[in-house]
């Protein structure tokens, strides 16, 4: 059996078909008002809908406009809100204690410390990174002809770009802005005037050489 | 007019390429208007002098992102404004947690009320014209801060309304309606003095 053909004895339409065969149960004709009745009401609301529709909807623009116009113009109430202006206007000027000349000397003062601390470190951070790496290479590539014992280089360090100003450091894998020159060592003798085969600002190992360095 | 936004540019982009005289005389020009808003938000005039100090600092730090040389003022005065704001929060915070504490001691108290002279009025604000100028000010305080500052920078200022957009980050309906709003705010907080 269907879902569609299950029984419903409550169903308006069979209830409809037994009451022209005129046998229904009292309680089925009570239910079947019941079911004409909630019809009618839905007419008549469809009916009252239906009015609302065709009725023509009048409405006096002129006064609407009117009243938002008063609505308006209470909210804006210009006196008054001019008023507020001038109260905040007046409350919040600055008071005769602040001195423009001062203000200028700080914000200035502010702005030259604050460059100060900066721009000397990033003038010598762009100074030295291209440099250190070129002397880095440059010393792996010179040191590497000396690698037996006697003819190991005299390396003598010194601070600034001049091996005048030069000064030999007790460094040992030690990173600094140096000038660098190394010579090679006879066998027979311990120390040789120096002889600049390469000069550089950079960083390396300079103390195991530093013994046998002449003085500068 | 056009002549000193022409002049006033060229300054611009002279601090722009690292001219620190030009800078100054960007500094001379705008302090007065930079610590008023300031002052107009924050209600102190310690505070607001270092709050445009910094703002200053931070814009002649940052030149370069400024595209438009025209546009120095706004850029400026947003930046003020956005210092003065993050000030005012942070304060609010400062004096919301000291609500929170105990003031056990008369030390305790008196820190307590030393932090809420921060957003009081001045010490001579006995006399009557000093007291109006109190209310004004605690009830400017108590407007929602985009209200605060949108009525600062048109209605006191005198800024264009597209100016204050710019300044705010809005468009210049919600710069009308912020106005309009501040304004209704502040008439009925001081219905009394009207």
């Amino acid at each position: 059996m269907s879902k569609e053909d299950k029984y419903n004895p409550n169903d308006p339409a069979f209830l409809a078909s037994r009451a022209l065969d005129e046998s229904l149960t009292n309680e089925q004709r009570e239910l079947l008002n019941d079911l004409n009745d909630e019809a009618e009401s839905f007419r008549s609301v469809d009916d009252f809908v239906k009015s609302l529709r065709d009725e023509k909807i009048d409405i006096d623009w002129a006064t609407f406009q009117q009243t938002i116009q008063d609505r308006i113009t209470s909210e804006y109430d210009d006196a008054q809100l001019d008023r507020v202006d001038e109260l905040v206007q007046g409350a919040t000027e600055l008071p005769d204690s602040w001195n423009e000349k001062r203000f200028t000397q700080g914000v200035l003062q502010k702005i030259e410390s604050t460059s100060q601390v900066r721009h000397p470190k990033l003038r010598w951070m762009k100074a030295m990174m291209p440099l250190a790496a070129a002397a880095a290479i440059a010393l792996a590539v010179t040191m590497m002809p000396w690698q037996d014992s006697t003819n190991a280089p005299t390396s003598i360090v010194s601070i600034g770009p001049s091996i005048h100003l030069g000064h030999r450091l007790p460094l040992k894998n030690a990173v600094a802005l140096v000038s660098f020159r190394h010579e090679p060592i006879a066998a027979d003798e311990t120390a040789s005037r120096s002889r600049v085969s390469f000069v550089s600002i950079g960083s390396g190992s300079m103390a195991q050489s530093q013994a046998s360095a002449p003085p500068l | 007019m056009n002549e000193s936004k022409t002049s006033e540019r060229a300054t611009v982009e002279k601090a722009q390429g690292g001219d620190a005289d030009a800078f100054a005389e960007l500094v001379r020009a705008y302090q007065r208007r930079a610590v008023s808003v300031a002052y107009r938000l924050l209600n102190n005039i310690e505070d607001a002098s270092d709050v445009a100090q910094d703002a200053f600092v931070k814009a002649f730090r940052s030149m370069g992102q400024l595209e438009d040389a025209e546009k120095f003022g706004s850029w400026l005065l947003r930046i003020v404004g956005n210092l003065s704001l993050n000030f005012r929060r942070a304060r609010s915070l400062r004096s919301a947690v000291s609500l929170d504490g105990d003031f056990s001691s008369d030390n305790d108290a008196q820190d307590a009320a030393s932090k809420f002279r921060l957003v009081a009025p001045d010490d001579d604000d006995t006399e009557q014209g000093h007291e109006m100028q109190g209310l004004v000010r605690d009830a400017i305080a108590k407007l929602p801060e985009k209200q605060a500052l949108s009525l600062i920078l048109f209605s006191v200022e005198g800024l264009p309304q597209k100016q204050v957009a710019e300044i705010v980050e809005c468009s210049v309906e919600l710069v009308k309606w912020n106005v309009f709003q501040a304004r209704k705010k502040l008439r009925e907080l001081l219905s009394g003095q009207l």
